[in-house]
Order: structure tokens, then C-alpha cells, then sequence
């Protein structure tokens, strides 16, 4: 049987898509022809089933064609597509470009890398821990003794109240673990979810987040505390923020203080969000207790140290004006979307 | 508590205006809220610390902004006769559940008597006004913060003891609740029954009424460990229990006692009769040694001796200086006082936080370094947005279907869950990853591509493992590849190498789920969720596929240092492929057998895979290119042919491909 050398097939089929191509006036008709000589029953795979006609010699040089007038009618197809695209969009400029979807951060990761930022500038490292705790790290260590109203504040959800383990209701517990294993000086931050049995509302949740922070050295004191806190809400909420210390009571902390700033929605003029006092809780810090560093071995006469803690959804909360906790679980992406 | 301007003035001895209370109270943290004016008086709760029971009450509070002010503390008076003899017999069953206990009798009292003025207190206090000696033990109870008990007399039959409940006995309380007891419980007790639960509330049996005339007073103090245990199993926190729990001294327990028989004498007269008491208050506060030096060195401020001295003397504190250092002692109500940072915590709250200067610490800069598994987290959340995902975050703590996943581990439950539905921790991300696609496609969201990074939980026999999962969801949005693509792409990034994959049943699909394994090591699973989950969770009409990676599994083979190469000088050739293949083709093996036959491949790229029509039934079609190039040359189109001859000669013999078209395909 007499073969019609594929050479010339190969010129032939270029020339006529060629035309066909320059022809084509609309985006259907460039579709099919690509459909007709790219597509998979098209004439460019036909040419491809025939290899199997030729010797082994012969086919390595057909291949290496029919690749050839491939690459060259896909870069016909690309540039006509291109053509087109661009004079229709050309048409009219006063159409809005089209919307790309793009990824976001959660706003808890995104003020938690906020907050962190800010006490790495002042050299805080930052750690983790468990969320599943003991009672031990949770509360025993933490001079919170077992069955004392101080108790109360934390209410704790048990996975084994038996064994004595459970989820632990505030990043402190972070605090006994790293002294465990670091001797001071040091000075570190720890972010991670909590749990407390609270029943939700737009304020509670059962499950947040918190971060902790904890410095330990040699001649620390009441007033390097107000130093390094003043400047992270400032930092944070800017330099017009007032910040307020008062006594407040941790087992954990001696002398102990809440913080409060200058309610940034009513600029101290007294809101709803601050309950009409001027000021916002921000956050519960204190002197570390003797107690915590006896618990972990430290000499409570040589080192003094000072330890904080925050509900990161709660400075979320006062940054963005956010009315309800509850939004950060819905996870209804479009509030998400907003923050990054 | 509720606390009134007015009720707190009338125990400090000089004028303190309603302002300048609060303002005390302000300072002291105590926060006032709630401020409300009730006839030309202020009313208002506070927030008290809960290792201070001694400020749940009027004169406590009192005694707390004296300091502030030149004036001294007013006891309410309690002077009274006792005009007779009787006496009921008081026995404790073990010391250690009540220290003390002490009754009255008060007989031949008139119920009648009433006054406005303790309605008007118990309206402030926030107490509905009920027969005038309920009010009467409320109000002593406020005022000195010693819980008080006032029981009908004649319905106590012999004596009063005080003992635990027996197994099964029962007591209806005074809110009216039938309660069954046992020996976690203690109660008082005459000869015959249980009258009241110790510390917490009050039984009907022994309760007053309108006309009751003999009445017993009883003011006690209790362990607070037993009172909270007590209350904790019956569900029953009361303003009793709060101050038991929180500690009392004998020093209050007597003023509760003399103050209450001291005001049912003067509003409703009766003839008191003398204390019966039994058990000893031994209250040894204890003696802390205070380095005046250590107070400036911990508040960071300079404090004058004179005004330590000065402010301890008026929190009643024994104070005895030698030089820099002093031998103090607190009050017995003081049980928060244990050494000396309590002190010293009182000085600096007296002297005031406002004046405690800010100041920048000066510190070794010893580094504290980061959490490397923090840091990874933080950089693969990066590139998870990159890639076009947005960050979800769930709480954890879920239902059981979502917990307990068939073929998944054995999940941590909740022994006290909020409701049932959070009464189990998530051993994986997936199941609240697909709630959160419920919500937003519920809202016209229809297209989502999301990512969690946390942890996940499980029960191994009697312990708790936690472990940090990377998730994925894809909801009608590109498809199984796209997201193989993504994941696949994270995971270079993150530096991670000899990524493979294998069919395998999976939790989220049996038959659609790839297991990723990472250097050997099982790390995770991509699937398309099967029709089974989707419909759980409303979401059958969605296209939804997912992913899952164990940071685990990976975390030694993390990193995210650049490596720089050289690029390409010479141009590269491209040549496409389209192959039949058993079905059951694993596209690894391409690869794998291309690489091996060492030709100069910089990429392999397969761009279709195709089963149906005009592919025989077990067959499938794949079209791939390889692209070649070296590093030192051009290659000649010959050459190109010859390795094109060597992939296809291999590949037709090694893994059974026909090139595409030989018979029948056109």
C-alpha cells in the first residue's frame, strides 16, 4: 500500500488552519476550530494515530513534525484567544475589572501577631502549651488552692475530674511550664485557646483565646510592670489612650492589678461598650506570687518577676468594634474578609 | 453584695460624702457599678476579690476607706440584758466540719413590731422585707457579714447538734425544695431531725412565722471546705455559704450574734437568754517579718516608714518597727494577710497604683527564644493565603458525630459538657470545618476555600493526647486536583520533600481519599467528601473536597530556608504524550520511570486524564509533556526525538501504555 508521506500532510493541515484561524471572526468559531484540529478526536491526533504505520526510523521524525504543528496551532489558538478577548474587552473601560477571590487571616491570628509583634520589640520570646491540662498546672501551681472561692472565677469544664484533668481555663498554666525549664533571666509571651463553662452571650464564650506574658529577673518591680503594659495598649491603640491600674485579686499575682484604657468608641465620654465609666477592662496582671516561684523551685527572695494575661477576642473586640464574641466561631467568611 | 452610701457612712465616725466614697471604693479596685439613687442614697454592688470575705459586709467596707480619711470606725451597738436563764444544749460531732457554735434564745418576742426603717435598709440591700427577725438576722448579717440563723424555738425538740446528714435523710428547704441528703452534707440537727443545712439555708420544719414568738439565734462557724462541698453537690450557692467559704472569725461570729439578739431586743423585745456555745476559735493570724527595703524594691517606688506604720495601724494591723524592718500581725478577718507581698500589696493600694511611676525595666538581653512549632504554624497560615484559602477558627469542642468519627480515634469527652452538643473534643478539624461551610452557603456563599490550623484531641486508654492538624476544605471550588495542587504546593513550601501519595479508604470517603505520606511517614489524607457526610451536614448539592495534614508527622522535616540555583541558560523542548494506561495506572510510576532512564527532564506535566468514550472500559487516556533541558547546551531537535523514542519504548513496555490512537481511536 502506497503512503502519502506525512510531510505533506503536516504542510497542508498548517496552511488550512492557518486561514481558517485568521478567518475564525468570534470566539465560537475559534473554539471549534480548535476543537477541530487541537480537540481529542481532531485532525492533529489523527495525525499522531497514523505513527504506528511507520518503522521505528521514520517515527521519530513524524513525532517530532506533528509536535511541531501542534506547539504551532495551540500559539495560533493562544494569540487569536487573545485578540479577541482584549477587543472586546477594549469595547469599554468603564466596566469593573473582575473580582479575584483572596485568602484572609482570621482576626484572632491577626491580632495575636499584633500583640506579638509589639513585645517582641520588647524582646519577649513566645511558647506554648497543652490545652488538655492537669489540675496540678492549672490551678494548684498557681496558688490556687483546691476548694477556695478563688476557684469560682474559672470555671472549668473536666475530662476526667477523678484523674484530675481538664481544659485549661487560662494560659497561666504556660507559666509554671516554662519556669520548670528556663531559669531567669527571661521574658515571654503565650497565646493559645482557653476553656471556661460559661454560657454564651455576646460577651461570653466557652471557648477564647488568651495571651500570657511573663518576665522574671533580678530587681523587677511593680513599676517595670506599668512600663511594659503602658506601652503595649499604647502601642496598640495609640498614644492618645489613657491607661489605668488598679488593685484587683489573682492567686497568682501579689500586688496584683487590672488595666483599664480610655474606651476608644466614646473617647472617655462614657458608652454603652464602657458602661458609661470612661474605661474599658483590658487585661489582669500582678507581681508573680512567691507561692509560683517556690511551686517551681525558683528562690523567691532573689528573683521577682511580673506575669499578665488578656482575652485576645477581647482586644479584637475593642480594636475593630466588633459587637458580639460569638462571630469569631460563626466563621462566616465575609466577617473575616473584613480585617485583612 | 449590695452596698448603699448611706448604710456604710453610719459606721465611719466623720462626715465622708457619696462621691468621695466611690472614689475610695475606685481606688481600692473594688469597682462600684450600677450606681443607683434611691431617696438621696447611693446604691451600688461591688466587685469584691474572693479571698476577702471580710468586705461582704457594711462595716467592712466601712473599715476599708478609713485609711483614706482621719475618721474611725463606728461599731453598730450591741449592748443587750439577757433576762433569762433558758438554754438549749449545743454538741458537735467532729471539730474539724464546725469550729464553733453558739445559740440564743430570745421568748416572748412581738412579731408584730416592724419598722420602716428596716424595711427601707432590706429594700437597699436588695432583700424582698420579709417577718421582722428574717429581716432583722439579714440585716445583722450585713452589717457585721456573720451569717445568722433564726429558727422557730418551738419547733426545736430537745437540743442542737450540730452533724453530718445521714444517708437518705431528707429536708425541705426554705426555698421550698425537697432535698435528699447523705454524709457529704452537714446539718444542724435537734433530737429528732435535721432543721437546716449548715451554712447554706434554713429548713421549713424550724422556720419562723407570722406569730412566732420564741425564736433561736444561732450564729456558727463552719469549715469552709465542707460548706463548699455542700453546696457545690447540692446546686445551692447562698449569701450564707459565699461568706462561710470565704472564712470567718470569731471576732465576727460573736458581733453577728450580740448585734442580732441586740436588735430583735430593741424592735421586738423577748427576754434574751444566755449564750450556749461550744468549740474554740483558735485563730493564730500569722506573724510576718517585713523588709521596708523590700517594699520599695518590689513597687518601685520610695515609701517613708511613717506612712507604713501609720496605714497598718489603721487596718488594725500590730505593727512593732526595729530599723528598716517590722514584726507585723493582721486582724484575724484578714485571712488574705499571709506574708509579706500581702503587705506590701496593702501598701502600694493605699498609697496608690497611680502613683507608681512607668518605667522601662533594665534587663539582660538574654534571648528567650521563640517556639519553633509557633513560628512554623505562623509561616504555613502565610502560605495557606497565599494560595488563596481565608482562616477559619472552631471552638474544639463539639457534638459526638462530630467527634466520634467512624474509623478515627477514640474521642475525649466532656465530663460537664454546657450543653450536649459541646460535650466532646474534636478529633478532627473536617466536621466543624463542614459546619462552617453549612453557614456559609446557607448565606449565597457557594464558593469557599478555607483552612484551619489547630489542635485535635483523643483518648488513648486512661490518657490525653493533643496534636496540631493543617485543614483544608474546598467547596465548589476547582475540584479534587486543585486542591491536590494546593496541598501539594504547601507543603513544598514548607520545605518538606519525597511527598507520595496512595489510594487508600479514608474517614471522609471510602473510596476517594488519597493518603499523603511525607518522607515515609503517614501525614494526612485529601478526599472528595463522600455523599453520606455532605448530606449530614446539608451540603449534598455542593462539590466539596478536603485535606488534612498531621504538623505532627512533619514537623522535623519543616523549613522554610531558601536555597539558591542557577537558572536555565538553554532553552528547553517540550514534548506532549497521550497514552492509553490500565486503569488502575498510578501516575507516581510515569514519573518515576521517566526520571530513571536518566535524560536530561527538567519537568514532567500531566495536563489530561481521560475515561469514557473511545477508551476501552478499563482503560485510561493520559496526556502528558516532558520538558527537556541541559544545563550545558541546547539540544537538537534529534536528540529530543531519540529520548522521546526512549519514553515511549519504555513506557509501552514497562507500564503497559499504548500510544494513543494505534487501533480503532482516530
Amino acid at each position: 500500500m502506497e503512503r502519502k508521506p506525512i510531510k505533506d500532510d503536516i504542510e497542508i493541515i498548517l496552511k488550512r488552519a492557518v486561514e481558517e484561524a485568521v478567518t475564525a471572526a468570534d470566539s465560537e468559531s475559534l473554539e471549534n476550530w480548535k476543537t477541530k484540529y487541537l480537540g481529542r478526536k481532531g485532525e492533529i491526533n489523527g495525525l499522531f494515530s497514523r505513527l504506528s504505520e511507520f518503522s521505528a526510523e521514520e517515527r521519530k521524525d513524524a513525532g517530532a513534525r506533528i509536535n511541531d504543528l501542534k506547539n504551532k496551532l495551540e500559539g495560533i489558538y493562544g494569540e487569536r484567544k487573545e485578540g479577541m478577548a482584549e477587543k472586546r474587552r477594549s469595547a469599554n473601560l468603564s466596566f469593573p475589572g473582575k473580582s479575584p477571590s483572596i485568602g484572609a487571616l482570621h482576626p484572632v491570628t491577626i491580632v495575636t501577631r499584633e500583640m506579638t509583634a509589639i513585645f517582641a520589640e520588647m524582646g519577649f520570646g513566645i511558647a506554648s502549651g497543652p490545652e488538655i491540662e492537669t489540675d496540678y498546672y492549672n490551678f494548684e501551681a498557681l496558688n490556687i488552692p483546691a476548694e477556695h472561692p478563688s476557684k469560682d472565677v474559672w470555671d472549668t469544664f473536666y475530662v476526667s475530674e477523678k484523674d484530675k484533668i481538664l481544659l485549661r481555663t487560662h494560659t497561666s498554666p504556660v507559666q509554671v511550664r516554662i519556669m520548670e525549664k528556663t531559669s531567669p533571666p527571661f521574658r515571654v509571651v503565650a497565646v493559645g485557646k482557653c476553656f471556661r463553662k460559661d454560657d454564651v452571650d455576646s460577651t461570653h464564650s466557652p471557648v477564647f483565646h488568651q495571651m500570657e506574658g511573663l518576665m522574671v529577673d533580678e530587681g523587677i518591680n511593680f513599676s517595670h510592670l506599668k512600663g511594659v503594659l503602658t506601652h503595649f495598649i499604647t502601642r496598640m491603640f495609640g498614644d492618645s489612650v489613657k491607661v489605668k491600674f488598679t488593685p484587683s485579686f489573682f492567686p497568682f499575682t501579689e500586688p496584683s492589678a487590672e488595666v483599664s484604657m480610655s474606651c476608644n468608641i466614646c473617647k472617655g465620654g462614657g458608652c454603652s461598650t464602657c458602661h458609661k465609666t470612661g474605661y474599658i477592662e483590658v487585661l489582669g496582671c500582678g507581681m508573680v506570687h512567691p507561692q509560683v516561684f517556690r511551686n517551681v523551685g525558683y528562690d523567691a527572695e532573689k528573683f521577682t518577676g511580673f506575669a499578665f494575661g488578656m482575652g485576645i477576642e477581647r482586644l479584637a473586640i475593642i480594636k475593630f468594634g466588633i459587637t458580639d464574641i460569638r462571630y469569631f466561631y460563626q466563621n462566616d467568611i465575609r466577617f473575616i474578609g473584613q480585617f485583612s | 453584695m449590695r452596698y448603699s452610701h448611706k448604710l456604710i457612712a453610719q459606721y465611719i465616725g466623720g462626715a465622708v460624702g457619696k462621691d468621695e466614697l466611690i472614689g475610695y471604693l475606685e481606688m481600692l479596685g473594688l469597682n462600684p457599678s450600677a450606681i443607683r439613687k434611691a431617696d438621696g442614697d447611693a446604691v451600688f454592688e461591688l466587685e469584691t476579690p474572693a479571698n476577702r470575705g471580710d468586705l461582704l459586709s457594711l462595716t467592712g467596707v466601712a473599715r476599708e476607706v478609713l485609711p483614706f480619711t482621719t475618721h474611725s470606725l463606728k461599731m453598730p451597738a450591741s449592748g443587750f440584758k439577757e433576762k433569762n436563764s433558758s438554754l438549749l444544749p449545743v454538741k458537735i460531732e467532729d471539730k474539724n466540719d464546725c469550729y464553733y457554735y453558739s445559740c440564743r434564745i430570745i421568748k416572748g418576742i412581738d412579731p408584730s413590731a416592724h419598722p420602716a426603717w428596716l424595711k427601707e435598709s432590706m429594700e437597699k440591700l436588695g432583700y424582698r422585707s420579709s417577718f421582722s427577725v428574717v429581716d432583722i438576722s439579714n440585716y445583722a448579717m450585713a452589717e457585721t457579714g456573720q451569717p445568722l440563723h433564726i429558727f422557730d424555738l418551738d419547733k426545736i425538740e430537745g437540743f442542737v447538734e450540730v452533724r453530718r446528714a445521714r444517708k437518705g435523710e431528707i429536708l425541705t428547704t426554705l426555698d421550698g425544695k425537697k432535698r435528699e441528703l447523705d454524709a457529704g452534707v452537714l446539718v444542724i440537727a435537734d433530737s429528732k431531725k435535721a432543721v437546716a443545712l449548715a451554712g447554706i439555708m434554713g429548713g421549713e420544719n424550724s422556720e419562723v412565722a407570722a406569730h412566732t414568738k420564741n425564736i433561736l439565734i444561732e450564729s456558727a462557724v463552719f469549715n469552709p471546705v465542707v460548706v463548699r462541698r455542700g453546696r457545690r453537690k447540692l446546686g445551692l450557692a447562698t449569701e450564707a455559704s459565699a461568706r462561710f467559704e470565704r472564712g470567718i472569725d470569731a471576732g465576727c461570729c460573736k458581733q453577728g450574734m450580740a448585734r442580732a439578739a441586740f436588735l430583735v431586743s430593741e424592735i421586738c423585745g423577748g427576754e434574751a437568754g444566755p449564750l450556749s456555745e461550744e468549740g474554740i476559735m483558735d485563730e493564730q493570724p500569722p506573724e510576718i517579718r517585713l523588709d521596708g527595703k523590700k517594699v520599695d524594691r518590689l513597687s518601685g517606688l520610695e515609701i517613708e516608714g511613717a506612712f507604713i506604720k501609720n496605714l497598718l495601724n489603721k487596718l488594725n494591723f500590730d505593727v512593732k518597727k526595729r530599723g528598716s524592718v517590722y514584726a507585723v500581725k493582721p486582724p484575724p478577718y484578714r485571712k488574705d494577710i499571709r506574708e509579706d507581698v500581702d503587705v506590701i500589696e496593702e501598701v502600694v493600694k493605699y498609697r496608690q497604683y497611680s502613683e507608681v511611676p512607668s518605667e522601662m525595666p533594665v534587663a539582660s538581653i538574654k534571648p528567650t527564644p521563640s517556639s519553633a512549632e509557633v513560628e512554623a504554624a505562623e509561616k504555613i497560615k502565610d502560605i495557606a493565603v497565599r494560595l488563596g484559602f481565608t482562616e477559619v477558627v472552631n471552638m474544639g469542642i463539639t457534638s459526638k458525630e462530630n467527634a466520634a468519627l467512624p474509623g478515627g480515634p477514640v474521642p475525649a469527652e466532656i465530663e460537664n459538657p454546657l450543653s450536649a452538643n459541646l460535650g466532646f473534643l474534636r478529633t478532627s478539624l473536617i466536621p466543624e470545618m463542614l459546619e462552617a461551610a453549612g453557614f456559609n452557603v446557607n448565606r449565597e456563599v457557594k464558593n469557599l476555600d478555607i483552612f484551619e490550623l489547630g489542635r485535635v484531641y483523643r483518648k488513648e486508654n486512661s490518657s490525653y493526647g493533643e496534636e496540631w492538624m493543617l485543614s483544608f476544605l474546598s467547596v465548589n471550588s476547582g475540584g479534587f486536583f486543585s486542591l491536590k495542587g494546593k496541598i501539594h504546593k504547601l507543603l513544598e513550601k514548607s520545605g518538606i520533600k519525597d511527598i507520595d501519595y496512595a489510594s487508600q479508604p479514608g474517614i471522609f470517603s471510602k473510596e476517594e481519599n488519597l493518603g499523603v505520606c511525607c518522607g515515609g511517614v503517614e501525614t494526612g489524607n485529601i478526599f472528595i467528601v463522600s455523599e453520606g457526610i455532605k448530606g449530614r451536614y446539608g451540603l449534598q448539592k455542593e462539590d466539596i473536597c478536603g485535606g488534612e495534614i498531621r504538623l505532627e508527622g512533619v514537623r522535623e522535616k519543616i523549613s522554610f530556608a531558601g536555597v539558591f540555583r542557577e537558572q536555565a541558560r538553554y532553552p528547553s523542548s517540550r514534548r506532549d504524550f497521550s497514552f492509553v494506561f490500565p486503569e488502575s495506572l498510578i501516575w507516581k510510576k510515569v514519573e518515576d520511570l521517566i526520571l530513571s532512564l536518566e535524560l536530561p527532564v527538567e519537568k514532567i506535566e500531566c495536563f489530561d486524564f481521560y475515561r469514557g468514550k473511545n477508551i476501552p472500559g478499563s482503560s485510561i487516556s493520559v496526556s502528558f509533556s516532558v520538558i527537556f533541558r541541559s544545563s550545558e547546551r541546547t539540544l537538537g531537535s534529534e536528540e529530543v526525538a531519540g529520548f522521546t523514542e526512549k519514553i515511549i519504548n519504555a513506557v509501552c513496555s514497562v507500564l503497559e501504555g499504548k500510544l494513543r490512537g494505534g487501533s480503532g481511536d482516530s
